[in-house]
């Protein structure tokens, strides 16, 4: 079915797969994220607008925005500070949840540099040297988890420094001119107002509860404060945290490679168990897709009469195991119900972030287990298996057997799989981008300094049930590569794209003739798979390849993001870590930031000068990649290129 | 000017209150055959259900004191005189009159009027009835009844009934209940919602062809398809016919004009009074309240300041009682169907020159009073209505009134 | 004599009139007496009309259909302050009132002002007696941001009305451009999920 005849069809999604699964969600009466959200309407347009209060027990208190009831809080906040304040809160709640991730990971390299774990090995000794390289460790004649050891050691210093330094992971990473310039700014800024503003993230968790801090009854009400202190602890999200986790989970389970794999619902199969990884931390799912293989588990399916144990990925932890080990994608966010009504599910296993509550209920209607593993994220209704990396091969274990233990009551006449599946080709991380360039980005440079590629757009995901799902992702991209512009990107907009095809090889087809012509020299899509959402920090590191290549900063390059159809308040601190790297970034829907002009101003405007990143919105997708395209033709203009 | 009324019922009662209320203070006089201050048809199976008896007075208890009526009560009109323009009771009684407001209302219909000698059968129109039903069932203990006939009446009956703990089973001759306020599929789909919601046994296709009796009391009795069936109680309800005997020698109705004049000095309202429907003009006994209720009230400002005229009847009705089950009807159920269905709702509007020719909603009340204003003000709403009906949140009266309803 | 009129431009669909509601007509008058309490009368509700929101209550009509239908005397109109008002201990929940109301603006349920245990019809009384001490109906006064004008009847139509002669709607005045942009916004979005464009 074409996107058209989707998108009439059902306006919940442009998904051939959903549709066809909304469509027995309609007739079994299944409750699904569409239907809660119109029994939500209509939704309270003070939040909407970011102008309610609730920090204090003397609130909640709301600004009229038609000027004739309240116009301060009973403090005597204002709306640009109650935006401000709750925006900030935003940034530390998206910072945190990717930077805790972080944590998680550089504590298990620790564990393994020092032997207590041994469920979890360094596998990509290459990368461990890099990381090690990047970061100024000494590697020559030191044993892999010697250096593993103290990699683990800056990382985890980088969550709790206490000095007024930058984070080193960030000074390291970060290219030259931006960092001066963030360093130029506090200065300037400091010199011009008497007051201490900072953009440069100390510490990692400690960025955050600054955020908590300032924003406790009574502290920060300034709307600039308050901005860039969010855009600090957004940096120390995409430079720290985010950078942690996705530099130290390569060194523990391989750097993802180029390889083709399938997305989308059909990747779940009738006669075997199937078994649906959901959340974000591969630290779980690479486990369970590792096991999965295992001749134990094997022997186990086919005692059921089950063909095998089938591991598909949903979400980001699905994009990790994708990349890294190749398994079948069922889909993004909102696929997540959907996947469980085919029946065909035997287990749902998930670890943190993005998981619907809902997932309980529903799993509760087939035979399929909903199985928690996370301790900080606990939802009634599901069976919790308490993961531990310390005995991560038995829990895993454990956690398929119980998915195999479920299959006998899968009642087949209710099992429903769309048969909808379509080709990616994934796993371009920098250094295989780099390896494909030959291992300079100087090649890229040529083809954005002749023109043949414009420039280049980093994509974030999410699904939001305000958009109908894939449609602002399918069409941004497409719009966005027919202008010549490459697409890489993360998250579940990665999934959207590789279940539109996108990523296939016949998708050359649909980009200009610049970019199809490098695509087709390179044997790849013209819109690259980067990742899950944590992952953003590759996009980083790619644009700061170009930058230190260049000797620029990554405000001067052709870059421009978008976070389409985004959700969550990771979404949030990505947009501000980019913006505050650089990078002007697109938001749809509109974030809770209207009700405060002078916030608004700040983000929109005043951080173009500032910051040379700024946010902007736009609804209609076609439009968006054409003020994309504006955006990279003006910094091309500058350039003079 | 001395005004008499024929019947205390509601279209008599708003009569008298209007001209009271407009200063009227010629002397007035109230014949009914029953004992009651004018109470409300609608209301009186709620006082079997269980509910106070005061309430069934919906203007008062103290109405004939508190607007300076004589009351002559407990004594049937059998003959008008409208040449010498005076009234003649059952008692042999007469009352002269300057103005007459004849509205008797209707009365059961019987197949077989004997049955009414058998304790324990009943009619349900009045409150007479409803009294003596009420007595006859907690002297007897009654724990059950069949009700004859399920029509509007039948049905409230048997809803009343229900609601006070009898098991129910209800008889009816038709394939659906309520079959002249339901066209086919809706009264078949109404028939089964009420049946599962209440657990009243209703028989389709069914009538009651005999009863048993023991002692002068009834025991039990025989439907038309052999089964006899135990029950101290037989409600009769299959039909009404209007009181227009007195005054015009058969039960066809009382022609109103557009003043409700059926003749120079006597006026007609109520479920007697035949009158034009205001859609179709079609002339017919329309016995509903707000009928009952603009006819008096023309009727009054017509005697009081000699203008005004009556717009037309409209033939809509809800049935809604003891359960939250609605079922909504009005117009003729001809023309080209438009029909919405989800649940327990079901909704059907008649589309004639792609105006509204009839309606029914059933389960749910929402936008009926949408659907109710489109029918009177005669919209073309062919290219909305499917969308009006089908709005899954029931706010298409709102998206009208904002310009938002989808084509 | 007064009316509530809704500037629905200015409802941003917070609720707080339905709150304010349901606390005024509550027997306890407190948030968490009324909180869980099957029973607790809410007068108005806030409908989400796509990207716009409409405090929907009872207009007060004059004529009322609602009044005219009621066959059990329940319905009736104070003379001095023109509030149609339902009296829960006649009214026999029959449903000839919402079967005529165009604004659905009578709704059925057991609460606590039904006599015989089972559900009454219920609607918005105006807060009568708070409007005849002088005061506004609580949902007015608990509306921040304008959209719920307590207004003599004539005086706001002949100044206010929107040309539609939406009895009750006001045409927004003074809406500041943040807000028409997030207005802007907002409708679009909904117009594609609709998929008008």
């Amino acid at each position: 079915m074409s996107d058209e005849a989707c998108k009439r069809e059902d306006r919940r999604s442009v998904d051939p797969a959903a549709v066809e699964m909304l469509r027995i969600a309609d007739r079994e009466g299944y409750a699904t994220i569409w239907e809660r959200y119109e029994k939500q309407q209509p939704q309270c347009s003070y939040g909407q607008l970011g102008t309610c209060c609730r920090i204090c027990s003397m609130g909640p208190c709301r600004i009229d925005p038609f000027g004739e009831g309240p116009s301060h809080g009973v403090c005597g906040a204002t709306a640009d500070t109650i935006v401000a304040r709750n925006l900030a809160r935003m940034a530390a709640v998206g910072s945190s949840s990717h930077s805790d991730h972080g944590r998680k990971v550089a504590q298990l390299l620790k564990a393994v540099a020092d032997g207590s774990n041994t469920d979890y090995r360094i596998t990509d000794g290459e990368k461990l040297l890099a990381v090690a390289a990047r970061l100024d460790i000494a590697t020559d004649g030191r044993s892999l988890p010697e250096i593993a050891a103290d990699v683990a050691a800056v990382a985890i210093n980088c969550f709790g420094n206490q000095d007024e330094e930058p984070l080193v992971f960030l000074e390291k990473y970060m290219p030259k001119k931006r960092f001066e310039r963030l360093k130029g700014l506090e200065e300037s800024l400091y010199q011009a107002t008497g007051a201490k503003i900072g953009f440069l993230p100390r510490g990692i968790d400690r960025e955050a509860v600054d955020i908590l801090h300032r924003t406790h009854f009574g502290c920060d009400h300034d709307p600039l404060s308050l901005v860039a202190q969010s855009v600090r602890c957004s940096l120390s999200d995409g430079w720290g945290g985010s950078m942690i986790a996705t530099e130290l989970q390569d060194i523990l389970l391989g750097t993802p490679t180029i390889k083709a794999v399938k997305a989308n619902l059909g990747v779940l199969e009738e006669e075997s168990v199937n078994v649906v990884v959901h959340g974000h931390e591969p630290i779980l799912s690479a486990k369970i897709v590792e096991m999965a293989q295992s001749p134990e588990c094997r022997q186990a399916a086919e005692a059921v009469g089950a063909r095998r144990v089938n591991v598909v990925g949903l979400c980001c932890t699905g994009n990790e195991v994708l990349l890294r080990q190749g398994v079948g994608m069922a889909g993004n966010e909102s696929h997540s119900e959907l996947a469980i009504m085919t029946g065909a599910v035997d287990a749902m296993v998930v670890d943190v972030q993005c998981i619907y509550p809902a997932l309980a209920d529903l799993s509760s209607c087939f035979h399929t287990r909903f199985i928690t593993t996370s301790e900080q994220a606990k939802i009634p209704g599901a069976l919790h298996i308490q993961f531990d990396e310390h005995h991560a091969d038995a829990i895993s274990s454990r956690i398929i057997k119980t998915a195999i233990d479920a299959f006998p009551n899968r009642n087949k006449g209710r099992v429903y799989i769309p048969q909808h599946t379509a080709t990616a080709v994934v796993g371009f991380t920098v250094e295989e981008i780099l390896k494909a360039l030959g291992g300079t980005p100087q090649p890229l440079v040529d083809l954005i300094v002749n023109g043949t590629i414009k420039g280049i757009a980093g994509i974030v995901g999410c699904n939001n049930v305000k958009v109908q799902q894939d449609y602002f992702h399918r069409v941004l991209t497409t719009e966005l590569i027919k202008r010549d512009i490459l697409v890489i990107g993360t998250g579940c907009w990665a999934v959207a794209a590789a279940k539109a095809g996108l990523m296939d090889l016949p998708a050359q087809e649909l980009a200009g003739p610049g970019l199809q012509a490098v695509c087709k020299k390179l044997d790849i899509p013209p819109v690259l798979h980067m990742g899950s959402c944590v992952d953003c920090s590759r996009m980083l590191n790619l644009a700061g390849a170009i930058a230190d290549h260049l000797g620029v900063d990554i405000s001067d390059l052709p870059l421009v993001g978008s976070a389409p159809e985004w959700t969550t308040e990771k979404a949030v601190a990505i947009g501000a870590y980019f913006v505050g790297s650089g990078i002007p970034v697109h938001l749809w829907p509109l974030p809770p930031i209207l009700g405060g002009p002078a916030v608004t101003r700040i983000l929109t405007q005043d951080a173009k000068d500032v910051l040379g990143g700024w946010f902007f919105v736009e609804e209609d997708p076609v439009a968006t990649a054409a003020q994309m395209e504006a955006i990279i033709m003006e910094r091309r203009a500058a350039l003079g290129i | 000017m001395k005004v008499v009324t024929a019947g205390t019922g509601m279209a008599a009662a708003e009569f008298v209150q209007r001209l009271r209320l407009e200063g009227f203070d010629g002397e007035i006089v109230m014949c009914s055959d029953e004992e009651f201050a004018p109470y409300s048809p609608c209301v009186i199976p709620f006082y079997l259900a269980g509910e106070p008896m005061d309430t069934v007075y919906w203007k008062g208890k103290d109405f004939y004191g508190r607007y300076g009526v004589s009351a002559r009560l407990a004594d049937p009109i059998i003959e008008v005189d409208a040449e010498r323009r005076l009234v003649r009771t059952a008692a042999g009684r007469s009352e002269t009159y300057d103005r007459l407001f004849y509205a008797t209302g209707a009365r059961s219909w019987y197949p077989r009027p004997e049955w009414l000698k058998t304790r324990g059968v009943f009619g349900f129109k009045t409150l007479t009835d409803m009294v003596a039903i009420d007595r006859y069932i907690r002297e007897h203990g009654v724990r059950k009844a069949v009700v004859f006939g399920g029509g509007f009446i039948g049905v409230d009956a048997a809803l009343a009934l229900r609601h006070r703990g009898l098991e129910i089973t209800l008889v009816h001759r038709n394939t659906r209940v309520l079959s002249q306020m339901t066209d086919g599929e809706g009264g078949e789909f109404a028939t089964r919602k009420l049946a599962e919601k209440t657990g009243i046994d209703i028989r389709l296709r069914t009538t009651v062809d005999g009863i048993v009796e023991n002692g002068g009391e009834l025991s039990a009795v025989r439907f038309s398809n052999g089964d006899v069936m135990e029950t101290p109680l037989l409600i009769v309800s299959i039909g009404v016919s209007p009181n227009s005997e007195p005054l015009r020698g058969d039960d066809k109705g009382v022609h109103g004009n557009e003043q409700m004049l059926a003749d120079p000095c006597i006026y007609t309202a109520g479920d007697v009074a035949v009158t034009r429907h205001a859609v179709t003009r079609a002339k017919g006994v329309y016995a509903t309240y707000p009928n009952a209720m603009m006819q008096a009230r023309t009727a009054a400002r017509h005697l009081f300041r000699g203008d005004g005229a009556y717009a037309g009847s409209i033939n809509t009705n809800v049935l809604k009682k003891h359960i939250d089950f609605p079922i909504v009807s009005a117009g003729s159920f001809t023309g080209e169907t438009v029909t919405w269905h989800r649940g327990d709702i079901w909704r059907r509007v008649y589309l004639l020159d792609g105006m509204i020719n009839g309606y029914l909603i059933i389960g749910d009340t929402r936008i009926s009073g949408y659907i109710y204003h489109l029918y009177l003000s005669r919209k073309r709403v062919d290219k909305t209505i499917r969308a009006i009906l089908a709005e899954p949140r029931h706010d298409s009266y709102y998206r009208s009134m904002l310009g938002m309803v989808p084509v | 004599m007064k009316r509530i009129f809704v500037d629905y431009k200015k409802c941003l669909a917070c609720k707080a009139c339905e709150t304010a509601c349901a606390l005024e007509h509550h027997p306890g008058g407190n948030l968490f007496g009324a909180l869980g309490d099957l029973k607790t009368q809410i007068n108005v509700r806030v409908l989400g009309i796509e990207q716009e929101a409409f405090p929907l209550s009872c207009r007060h009509c004059e004529p009322a259909d609602c009044l005219n239908a009621c066959p059990s005397g329940a319905i009736s109109r104070d003379p001095e302050s023109g509030a149609v008002l339902l009296d829960p201990a006649l009214c026999k929940a029959c449903a000839m009132c919402a079967m005529v109301c165009p604004f659905d603006a009578i709704s059925f349920k057991v609460t606590h002002r039904s006599c015989y245990n089972r559900d009454v019809a219920y609607k918005c009384d105006l807060c009568n007696d708070r409007v005849k001490e002088g005061g506004v109906p609580a949902c007015v006064g608990a509306c921040h941001s304008g959209a719920l004008v307590f207004a003599e009847y004539d005086a706001a139509r002949g100044t206010r009305a929107a040309k539609s002669l939406r009895t009750y709607l006001l045409g927004a005045e003074g809406v500041p451009p943040h807000v028409e942009l997030f207005r802007e916004l907002r409708k679009k979005e909904f117009a594609r999920r609709r998929g008008g464009e």
